[in-house]
């Protein structure tokens, strides 16, 4: 068992830590924003409901969601209904999209009236205000919390492996149980490299809306 | 005809009735003064004159093109319900300038005149002679910025930031003009240089409603002062003889304590 052959079968494990990763990025971003409107409604009702979804989402172990999304529509049909993948893509889009959400309404909220006010008093409608004012502003006040969310998402991924996904850690876990130590290590360096890119990645981004302050 | 007709003008937050039936014609030129303690309703009003709050009672009509009319909002019975909304093109007549600015901090000096006019060219609702950038440009000269146009807003002092926020609505040709304490959030050096804009427009016969605290800008570049006192106008006339010789003891109050400050 040498570095290549360890190599290789981190990599497969870290083809699924990548691909947890990203799915659960595209499908979250879109639909915390969607929730995050659900939860500024005016219609009491609605946001509510979101915001008791929410708070269970955020106050519930991402663990324990993957184990239920998992185990317990299956069993409640007699059929699996999730692959273990889907189980964890879904738990993960569910859970990032609600920390997601409150990011975004943090963001949203903090934009000051004054500036929908003055593109009404411009003759804008509100989706121009929102679209061609608003939002720019929010995406610049929420790159930090975002970034250290996703940063949190890379490590996240590792609970994939509570359904038997063997991930990045997992793949290096299988040969401490042949006494083999170094790989774990090796296996924190991946994490530590990905995270590493995200970091300058998100470094870059901030920069680029740092042209104008507040 | 007068430019402006405000007729029985009323708003409430709540229990609390903050404009009580105000009557006001503004004639094209006119340059008012709104003058009055704080919490008097000034604010309110201007809001209300732009829509961003939607009064319950009252008229307002420019040009003699009906705005706003509370009274013939009905329902299919006839009953009377409150206006939810107001058209676009409604929000055109009269133009806003606001205490904070209100400038858009993620565009430049030009490109804040800029916006609103291109989304309204586009959306058909207006059209700018000589083209959209051009008469940005020109009007960003007028207010002495010819030289900040692709300046930030955060690389702008407080003045620069107001001319730029009366650049941007003066570009969409409004009818009337209203700020509200133009120079409040300024500091003191940098007062003279927005009102200094403000007199100009006033010499080019720009018709405007001015809430103010500057009892000299008051009467030295307005036509008509009026003092609001609980949420109606008390009292109104030429500036001499409002802010020289008030008849209402409010008004001769709140005369001695500004001029005293
Ligand atoms: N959105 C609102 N909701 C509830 N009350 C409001 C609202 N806006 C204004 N008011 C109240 O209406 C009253 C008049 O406010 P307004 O801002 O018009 O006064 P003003 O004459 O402009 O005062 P100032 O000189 O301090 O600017 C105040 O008592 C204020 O608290
Ligand atoms: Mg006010």
């Amino acid at each position: 068992m040498g570095f290549f052959e360890v190599t290789k079968s981190l990599f497969t494990g870290l083809e699924y830590t990548c691909l947890i990763f990203a799915l659960t990025l595209l499908l979250a971003l879109p639909l915390g924003l969607v929730i995050a409107f659900g939860s500024m409604s005016k219609f009491k009702p609605l946001s509510f409901l979101v915001k008791v979804f929410v708070w269970i989402i955020r106050g519930v172990p991402l663990m324990l969601q993957v184990i239920i999304i998992y185990y317990v529509p299956g069993f409640l049909l007699g059929t699996p209904v999730f692959t273990r993948f889907s189980a964890v893509i879904v738990a993960f889009v569910i859970n990032y999209a609600c920390y997601f959400s409150e990011i975004y309404r943090g963001g949203i909220e903090s934009i000051p009236r004054g500036q929908y006010e003055a593109g009404q008093v411009l003759g804008m409608t509100k989706s121009q205000v929102f679209f061609k004012v608003v939002l720019m502003q929010v995406v610049k006040r929420i790159i930090p919390p975002m970034s250290n969310e996703i940063i949190t998402l890379v490590k996240d991924t590792a609970l994939a492996r509570v359904i038997m996904i063997v991930e990045l850690i997992q793949a290096a876990q299988n040969y401490a149980a042949y006494g083999l130590m170094w790989p774990l290590f090796y296996s924190g360096a991946f994490y530590l490299a990905f995270c590493g890119i995200l970091t300058i990645l998100f470094g870059r981004i901030e920069k680029k809306f740092d042209y104008y302050h507040n | 005809m007068a430019l402006l007709e405000i007729k029985n003008l009323s708003k409430s937050f709540g229990d609390a009735h903050i404009l009580k039936d105000i009557n006001l014609d503004v004639n094209e030129g006119d340059v008012i003064a709104i003058i009055g303690s704080s919490g008097n309703g000034k604010t309110t009003l201007l809001r209300c004159l732009n829509f961003l709050e939607i009064p319950e009672e009252g008229k307002i009509t420019v040009d003699g093109t009906v705005l706003f009319d509370a009274s013939a909002s009905v329902d299919e019975k006839g009953r009377k319900v409150p206006v939810k909304s107001i058209p676009r093109e409604n929000r055109l007549k009269l133009g806003m300038v606001f205490q904070n600015f209100n400038l858009f901090p993620q565009y430049t000096a030009l490109e804040n005149v800029t916006l609103a006019m291109k989304l309204l060219e586009k959306d058909g609702l207006k059209t700018f002679e000589g083209g959209v950038e051009e008469s940005a440009k020109a009007i960003l000269t007028r207010v002495g910025l010819a030289d900040k146009m692709n300046h930030y807003p955060c690389q702008l002092s407080g003045g620069q930031q107001q001319r730029v926020a009366i650049a941007r609505a003066l570009a969409l040709n409004p009818d009337i003009l209203c700020f509200d304490e133009p120079t409040s959030a300024l500091d003191p050096e940098l007062t003279g240089e927005v009102l200094a804009v403000i007199r100009k427009l006033a010499s080019e016969h720009m018709t405007m409603l001015i809430v103010t605290h500057e009892m000299n800008f008051a009467r030295d570049a307005s036509t008509r002062v009026i003092f609001m006192d609980e949420g109606r106008i008390i009292e109104e006339g030429p500036p001499e003889q409002v802010l020289g010789n008030p008849v209402h003891e409010r008004t001769k109050e709140f005369l001695k304590n500004a001029l005293n400050k």
